[in-house]
């Protein structure tokens, strides 16, 4: 039996974030991938554990796939990604002979390994631990919450898709987020929508609605949705409640945000009290970027085509799919440096901002 | 440095308790005490249990999200379009049960006359309720699922598994061992990020000499609905399912493109076949399911040759 856990390796460790998922190929380490980045690029110091023994997929998506793994006095040296060790890695596909070897262990042995994983990795000083998830509610992730309970993780980012289907099973990740006492900071909608590269049509390839209905389920803020107050169009139906629509332009962090509440101090002497009511609600809950939205309910009887919701002008939040995201991260490219307009970018950045406003400043 | 384990020998192999990657197993006492080296009673069981059911095809992929429920419930639809096939779909996801509301069912096992489910699903009370199981309690489950259901005549029995290559994977191929398996449809999807994990799978099936009927690669390509000019949204960098099957020698069954109306039919529980009957996705599951029938009517008329002979 191991001796009383050492202090040294994870006490150097800030925060603790996991990434989790009931659900399979939702985006959890495109997630937890984009979100080391931007935390990178906001100039703080990120390690990556990826517990998914089966799938490892963290190593490839930042280009280390084929390093190797040390060992230091303290135990196993995370695999760094530049000379100033901003982003550290560690995942079994560090320690595969060969890449297309399956681990076909069962879960004791899996609990074994991610008890190292979690106690014998020399991480240093890290601002933040961003812990990839395989999906499920089994082995690895009981066996990750034990190791990491006396470390008292920040919380879990739930990622979820569109569908219906994805909402079944993340839901029952809510369950075990509640039964194991592990804080559900925020649900993360991915693969939201895909923009037509040719005519810039939004489709929902993945249904849509889950993101929002799982972090209602769930009581927490909906961290995928930014929306954006648009002025300009009359309701097309003036009964039900729609906001004025104008553009705001995008612009630097702090003045989009801005930008969007004196608009709205303007647009709601235009718009109905229910509408005034919804935009208050929406700023307390600290929405920032833009807001769009419209009607809750569809519009019956007035036509598909005609009561589309306006294409996002601006999505922030709602991770879209995009082709050069997924390019990057096959081709472990940082997504975040190259791709800064892209609504994608705005979308990870904006989770990342809210991470980062969520964790608590004074260390105890 | 510890060495990077191997895989476990098995608890029933001569090395059981006794090989290197059995340190620190919590295991290696028992199996070394010779516990694991009688084989479970249950495969025989099941074998007998087996022997009403025709053919037996499990659904897998070391990814995630790659579409193995959505294949699994449509090609559960296409076969049992003919109503003299009886169909059996059963769901080993214990974690992600997405078969019930995949098919429509809350609770009836029925989906058509020739068409039962069988899922965890259905044994829980509420959707909320997380199934939180270490390995040894999802195998008890499989192990009841495929021995104490009565599956009566049927003619194709189609796994759907979670992903990975773990518990659910081991156990279904341990105690289907006797009662011969055709083969197992692997689904990916086109970029790298999948294939790596789905070669694992093959190399899987390999290992456990489970045949393999071919590859499927799901969400190969986007049709906007409204200029129809295709993009690709997963872009297979590295060559797609069709190098990685020409790498590793195994058919390409075919490529089904991303239709929104897939993902909106299976939120309805309703099969997409009937909403999009001439969408190209329709037409390559069909063409798909086809490739499947042949491969397990050849199966059956080899062993049928190799018994009379």
């Amino acid at each position: 039996m191991e001796a009383a856990a050492e202090p040294g390796n994870l006490a150097g460790i800030r925060h603790i974030i996991l990434v989790l998922s009931g659900k399979g190929g939702v985006g959890k380490s495109t997630i937890s991938t984009e979100l080391a980045l931007a935390l990178r690029h906001a100039g703080k110091k990120v390690g990556i554990l990826d517990v998914d023994l089966c799938g490892p997929s963290i190593p490839r998506m930042f280009g280390a796939q084929g390093r190797a793994v040390h060992q230091c006095d303290r135990g196993w040296a995370p695999v760094f990604l530049d000379r100033e060790q901003s982003i550290s890695l560690m995942s079994v596909g560090f320690l595969l002979e060969k890449p297309d070897e399956a681990v076909v262990w069962r879960g004791p042995k899996k609990n074994a390994l991610i008890k190292q994983f979690v106690s014998d990795v020399a991480w240093g000083e890290l601002d933040y631990l961003v812990v990839d998830t395989p999906p499920g509610t089994s082995d690895e992730h009981m066996a990750t919450i034990e190791a990491l309970r006396p470390y008292q993780p920040l919380g879990a980012l739930v990622v979820t898709t569109p569908q219906a289907v994805s909402v079944g099973d993340v839901r029952r990740e809510l369950t075990f987020c509640r039964k194991t006492g592990v804080r559900v900071m925020g649900v993360v909608e991915n693969m939201s929508g895909f923009t037509c590269p040719h005519c810039t049509e939004c489709t929902s390839v993945f249904s849509r609605g889950g993101g929002e209905e799982l972090a209602r389920l769930a009581g927490v803020p909906f961290l995928g949705k930014c929306s954006k107050l648009v002025l300009g169009s009359r309701p097309p139906i003036p009964s039900l409640p729609w906001v004025g629509l104008t553009s705001v332009p995008p612009g630097p962090e702090g003045e989009e945000g801005m930008g969007a509440v004196s608009l709205s101090r303007r647009t709601t002497a235009t718009c109905g009290s229910s509408t005034r009511a919804l935009l208050k609600a929406l700023y307390g809950h600290g929405w920032f970027g833009c807001v769009r939205f419209w009607p809750a309910e569809p519009m019956l009887g007035a036509g598909g085509a005609d009561t589309a919701p306006p294409p996002p002008l601006c999505p922030a939040g709602s991770v879209p799919l995009d082709p050069e995201l997924t390019r990057s991260l096959e081709e472990g490219h940082d997504f975040i440096r190259e791709f800064p307009g892209s609504p994608t970018f705005a979308a990870l950045t904006s989770i990342a901002r809210r991470i980062l406003d969520a964790t608590p400043t004074c260390l105890p | 440095m510890e060495e990077v384990p191997h895989d476990c020998p098995g608890a029933d192999s001569a090395q059981a308790g006794r090989g290197a990657s059995c340190q620190g197993c919590p295991n290696q006492r028992l199996c070394a005490s010779g516990a694991g080296a009688t084989p479970d009673p249950a495969i025989e069981e099941i074998k007998e249990k087996m022997k009403t059911v025709k053919h037996k095809i499990l659904v897998l992929s070391g990814k995630g999200g790659v579409g193995k429920s959505t294949f699994s419930a449509h090609l559960a639809h296409g076969l049992a379009e003919d109503e003299n096939t009886q169909i059996a779909l059963l769901d080993i996801d214990i974690c992600g049960p997405s078969i019930p509301k995949i098919m429509g069912l809350e609770g009836e096992q029925y989906v058509e006359d020739n068409l039962g489910v069988m899922s965890v699903g259905f044994l829980l009370s509420s959707p909320d309720d997380a199934v939180i199981w270490r390995g040894p309690k999802k195998n008890g489950m499989i192990k009841q699922f495929l021995r104490d259901v009565d599956w009566g005549e049927v003619d194709y029995l189609i796994v759907d598994t979670p992903p990975g290559t773990s518990d659910e994977h081991l156990s279904v191929v341990q105690y289907l061992a006797a009662a011969r398996i055709d083969g197992a449809v692997i689904i990916t999807t086109p970029q790298e990020v999948s294939l790596q994990d789905v070669r694992k799978e093959i190399n899987f099936c390999r290992k456990v000499k489970l045949p393999i009927i071919g590859v499927v690669e799901n969400m190969s390509g986007f049709i906007c609905p409204k200029c129809k000019k295709e993009s690709q949204i997963f872009p297979p960098t590295t060559g797609g399912a069709e190098l990685m099957c020409q790498d590793l020698e195994v058919p390409l069954l075919g490529r089904v493109p991303l239709d929104p109306l897939i993902g909106k039919n299976c939120d309805k529980g309703q099969s997409f076949f009937i909403d999009a009957p001439d969408s190209p996705a329709t037409l390559a599951y069909r063409s798909i399911i086809q490739r499947i029938q042949e491969f397990c009517d050849l199966r059956q008329s080899e062993e049928e040759n190799l018994i009379n002979s």
